[in-house]
């Protein structure tokens, strides 16, 4: 566990809730992030994130501390973000939502990348951003999603494969 | 068409899983193989175009609304499913065990019958359990039964119950005088 994480986790389970603001704080952007890159949308991506925090708000007393605060973190993160996937799913976004200005190109590349990445199935989207955007190895991916590193490497080679054949007329 | 061995280590190539003298060997592969070549541009195209794409931050309030939210904010608790089972079962088995045990419809008792042969007659059965006739009854009868067998079975089949306990009632006088004497 990173030295300051695990600091701040002792602190909150000795009752100051303070720590818990600063790994808030810490993490809040981040978790964001994955959360948008995976629902590609934002009230979803708001939803989510709170959905995380409070979870972790409410189970950090009982979190082991031998295993590393961010994996943990990562896992409820990567957990909520599947099962919201499964209840709920998006309205379609269409093109003239976006802003006008924007050039024709990347409007339509935006929409490309969107339909590219919501057609991947739930779990090869998540080990492809978190390999992708948030640079994971696998080991450690792996151990954020509860599956070998064979597994995330397979979902990370199909996800790739998949994107290739979406994006093609892009390429 | 026959696809290029080095083609499966693109990823690692890419991802950069590569020890320094594979990397060494791929690339100068990649000099001479052109599918190899194209592959790594169209992947390395691909992470290209996704880069490209910005996530909007929310503004700085929405997380400190956040912060407080998160410590009051509640999260409907949905029972999963093998708790609900988990607590339900126990009830059920209760409650049937209850209606078992209060049902006051028809009850198994369990009737030593010695004669096999007459359990084997519904009607005799039936007799017994509704207690018109007793065991001792049937004892009597099944020593009749030996010997006028094998036509009571063709008698009782054509009577009705009445008529079989008249029946029964007349031969076991008979067989208590035919004791008496």
């Amino acid at each position: 566990m990173n030295e300051e994480d695990s600091v701040l986790v002792k602190r909150f389970k000795l009752g100051e809730e303070k720590a818990f603001d600063l790994l808030f704080e810490r993490y809040q952007r981040v978790l964001y992030t994955i959360c948008y890159r995976y629902t590609r949308n934002e009230a979803d991506a708001r939803e989510l994130t709170q959905d995380i925090f409070i979870k972790v708000y409410r189970n950090l007393k009982k979190f082991n501390e031998k295993c590393k605060f961010f994996t943990w973190l990562y896992r409820i993160a990567v957990n909520t973000c599947l099962s919201f996937n499964k209840r709920k799913h998006r309205d379609e976004v269409g093109l003239g939502e976006y802003i006008p200005h924007q050039p024709e190109r990347d409007i339509l590349l935006k929409k490309a990348i969107e339909d590219a990445l919501e057609k991947l199935p739930g779990r090869q989207r998540m080990v492809f951003i978190l390999r992708h955007y948030q640079g994971y190895k696998f080991e450690e991916l792996a151990k954020i999603m509860n599956i070998s590193v064979g597994a995330a490497k397979a979902h990370h080679f199909q996800a790739l494969k998949k994107l290739r054949v979406f994006l093609k007329d892009w390429l | 068409m026959k696809r290029c061995r080095f083609n499966k280590r693109i990823i690692d190539y890419i991802e950069d899983l590569m020890t320094e003298q594979d990397r060494f060997a791929f690339e100068n592969h990649l000099k001479t193989c052109k599918d190899c070549e194209k592959e790594v541009s169209q992947i390395k195209k691909i992470y290209e175009i996704l880069d490209r794409e910005e996530v909007p931050m929310p503004s700085r309030e929405f997380f400190e609304g956040l912060k407080s939210q998160i410590r009051i904010k509640r999260i409907p608790y949905r029972l999963p499913f093998w708790k609900i089972f988990g607590i339900l079962a126990p009830v059920l088995g209760i409650i049937i065990f209850i209606i078992l045990f209060n049902q006051k419809g028809e009850r198994v008792i369990e009737i030593a019958v010695p004669i096999s042969n007459l359990t084997l007659d519904e009607d005799l059965n039936r007799l017994l359990l509704d207690k018109i006739i007793d065991e001792k009854i049937i004892n009597q009868f099944s020593v009749l039964e030996e010997y006028f067998a094998p036509d009571i079975e063709e008698y009782l089949e054509n009577m009705n119950k009445d008529e079989i306990k008249d029946l029964i009632e007349i031969i076991d006088g008979r067989y208590q005088r035919f004791l008496s004497t």
